[in-house]
C-alpha cells in the first residue's frame, strides 16, 4: 500500500498558521497588546511578491513602493533561489492562499467526486491560464507608474489575513469570496488563472534544476499522475514537466499517486530538448 | 539526483528562515520603515533625503525631523484638527480626516505630504497627476517656497478648500489617547475656516483692529473670515495669522 506523504500538508499548515498569527499580532501590536517573541510585521513586509512590484522603483530611485520594505526583497531572493532549484515550491508548499484553496478543494472533491476540477472546457481553460501573465504585467506597470501598491485593492491574500481590520477594500474581499467559491469547483482557481506571483514563479519551470520526470520504460500509462495533478497538467504525456503552471507539489510522483516506484520522480537531469 | 519530500521540506524551511537570518545579520531584514527616507544617490541633491520615500507611517514629527520643515507649517498646511498632536499624527491618517473628500473622488494623503515637502524644499520630485493639497498648503508654498510657474499652476489647480472636510465635520478620527492633547489647552480663540467676524468681535477684538488688518472696513459680521478672503481674492493664511496674533494678545492683556 502506497505511503501517503503528509509532509507538504504539515508545512502548508505551519505557514498558514504562522502568517495568520503574525497578521493578528500586527493588529494587536498597534493597540499595544502584541504577543512577545512573535513577529508583528505587516503582511506586505513578508510577502515576496512585494519584492517583485517594488523592483522597478528600487532599481531606478533606490526607494521602495509604499508599504513595501527591504524584507520583501529578502523574501523574494530566497524564493528565487528555491525556484531556480525546484520550481514554484513556494506556491505548492508555502503560500497560505494556495493552502486555503486546497482545503476548500477537498470539500469540492467530496461533493463532485471525479467531476471536480474538470468543469472548465479544455479550450477555455488552456487560454485562461495565460491571464495571470496579463495580471502580472498590469500590476508591475501600475505599481511602477504610481509608486503605490494598488494591487492591495484586489489582493485576496491580503484580504484573507486582514478582513477583520476594516482596512480591506471591498473589491479584494469580493475576489477572496469568488476564489473560495471557485475552489469548490476548480482546484486552486486563483493560482491557475490570476495569481501574478504564480505567473512570475511559473517562468522558473522552464529551466529549474530539479524537475518532475517520468520514466517511460517503467510507466504503465495508467494516467494516474495526470489525473491527480491539481493544475491539470498532463504529466502522463510528458517525459519532463516544464509546464509554466506546475507548482512542484509532487502529488504526481511515485511517493504519492504513481503506482510504480521510481517512475515519476523529482530529480535533476534532462535538457531542454528532452520531452 | 533525486530528492525526497522530507528533504525538500527541510530545504524550504532552511531557505526561508535561513534567508531571514542571513538578511538580519546583514541588517537588511527591515519589516517597517526606519523613518529615515532614502537619499538621492546622484545628481545635484545627492545625499539629501528624497520626499518620494516618505511613508504613510511617518508622523509629522518624523517628516519635520527628516526634512527640517517646521512642524507648525505642516500642521497648518494640512489643517489638522485642533485636538491633534501633530508630533504623533501619521501621514496616512490624513485619509481618515479627509475621508469624505476621498468619496468625492479626490484625496489628500501621504502623496500630498510628499508633494508639499518636495516643493517646500525645492527638491526634484515627479508630480503625479491627481495629487491634491489643501489651500492652506498652497498658500504656504507660495509664501515660503519658490515653486516654478508650472508648479504654481499645478498646485493652484489642485488646491482644495478642506475646512469643511476635516475632523470638525468628518467622521471622528480615532487616535490613541497619547496622540491627543489634553484639550485643556484649546481655547476658544483659535481662528479657523469657520470663524466669523462676529466671533472676533465677541472675543473683544475691535472692529478698528480688524479693519486695519483687512485694509478695509469690517464686512458683514456674520461672514466667515475665510469666505471674506475668498470673495476678495485675498490669501487667508497671512490674514488669519495677523488676526490670531490680535486674539492671542487679548489673553496677555
Amino acid at each position: 500500500m502506497k505511503k501517503t506523504i503528509k509532509i507538504r500538508a504539515y508545512i502548508q499548515t505551519f505557514f498558514f498558521l504562522l502568517i495568520a498569527a503574525i497578521s493578528i499580532n500586527h493588529g494587536l501590536e498597534e493597540s499595544g497588546q502584541g504577543i512577545p517573541f512573535l513577529s508583528a510585521a505587516s503582511l506586505h513586509a513578508l510577502c515576496p511578491f512585494g519584492g517583485v512590484v517594488t523592483l522597478y522603483q528600487t532599481i531606478t530611485t533606490g526607494t521602495f513602493v509604499q508599504k513595501i520594505h527591504e524584507s520583501a526583497l529578502a523574501m523574494l531572493y530566497s524564493v528565487i533561489v528555491l525556484s531556480v532549484l525546484f520550481g514554484p515550491v513556494f506556491c505548492g508548499w508555502v503560500c497560505p492562499l494556495g493552502t486555503l484553496q486546497e482545503w476548500i478543494g477537498k470539500l469540492g472533491k467530496r461533493i463532485f467526486k471525479k467531476r471536480y476540477n474538470r468543469f472548465m472546457p479544455i479550450f477555455i481553460n488552456s487560454k485562461l491560464r495565460y491571464l495571470r501573465y496579463l495580471v502580472l504585467a498590469w500590476v508591475v506597470y501600475v505599481t511602477a507608474k504610481s509608486g503605490v501598491l494598488l494591487f492591495v485593492n484586489v489582493d485576496p491574500y491580503y484580504a484573507l489575513f486582514n478582513f477583520w481590520t476594516g482596512e480591506v477594500a471591498l473589491s479584494a474581499l469580493a475576489i477572496l469570496a469568488l476564489t473560495m467559491v471557485g475552489a469548490l469547483f476548480v482546484e486552486r482557481p486563483w493560482c491557475k488563472y490570476t495569481c501574478p506571483f504564480g505567473a512570475f514563479l511559473g517562468i522558473f519551470n522552464l529551466f529549474r534544476i530539479f524537475k518532475i520526470k517520468r520514466e517511460t520504460s517503467t510507466c504503465i500509462d495508467c494516467g494516474a499522475c495526470g489525473k491527480a495533478c491539481p493544475m491539470n497538467i498532463r504529466v502522463d504525456k510528458n517525459k519532463t514537466v516544464r509546464d509554466h503552471q506546475c507548482i512542484s507539489c509532487r502529488i504526481c510522483t511515485s511517493e504519492e499517486v504513481c503506482p510504480i516506484p521510481d517512475t515519476v520522480e523529482f530529480k535533476t537531469g534532462g535538457g531542454l530538448s528532452e520531452n | 539526483m533525486k530528492i525526497k519530500s522530507g528533504v525538500l521540506g527541510i530545504i524550504i524551511f532552511l531557505a526561508i528562515f535561513g534567508g531571514i537570518a542571513f538578511s538580519s545579520s546583514l541588517g537588511y531584514w527591515q519589516t517597517e520603515s526606519s523613518k529615515e527616507p532614502a537619499v538621492y544617490d546622484s545628481g545635484e541633491f545627492e545625499g539629501m533625503p528624497n520626499p518620494g520615500d516618505i511613508r504613510g507611517s511617518y508622523s509629522f514629527s518624523d517628516v519635520s525631523e527628516a526634512f527640517g520643515i517646521p512642524i507648525e507649517d505642516l500642521t497648518m498646511a494640512f489643517v489638522l484638527p485642533e485636538d491633534t498632536d501633530p508630533g504623533e499624527f501619521k501621514n496616512k491618517d490624513l485619509e481618515l480626516i479627509y475621508e469624505n473628500l476621498k468619496e468625492e473622488g479626490t484625496e489628500i494623503g501621504n502623496g500630498s505630504v510628499k508633494l508639499f515637502v518636495a516643493l517646500y524644499l525645492g527638491l526634484p520630485y515627479e508630480i503625479e497627476e491627481g495629487t491634491f493639497l489643501p489651500l492652506e498648503a498652497v498658500a504656504i508654498l507660495k509664501e515660503k517656497a519658490e515653486p516654478t510657474e508650472e508648479q504654481i499652476e499645478y498646485i493652484e489647480r489642485n488646491g482644495i478648500e478642506v475646512r469643511s472636510y476635516n475632523a470638525e465635520e468628518s467622521p471622528a478620527l480615532e487616535m490613541d489617547d497619547d496622540a491627543k492633547t489634553s484639550g485643556e489647552e484649546t481655547d476658544e480663540r483659535t481662528i479657523n475656516g469657520k470663524t466669523t467676524f462676529a466671533d472676533l468681535l465677541d472675543w473683544g477684538i475691535t472692529s478698528e483692529s480688524i479693519g486695519k488688518i483687512l485694509g478695509t472696513d469690517i464686512p458683514e459680521a456674520g461672514l466667515s473670515i475665510k469666505d471674506f478672503c475668498t470673495q476678495k481674492g485675498l490669501e487667508f493664511l497671512p490674514i488669519k495669522e495677523e488676526l490670531q496674533r490680535e486674539a492671542d494678545a487679548l489673553d496677555q492683556g
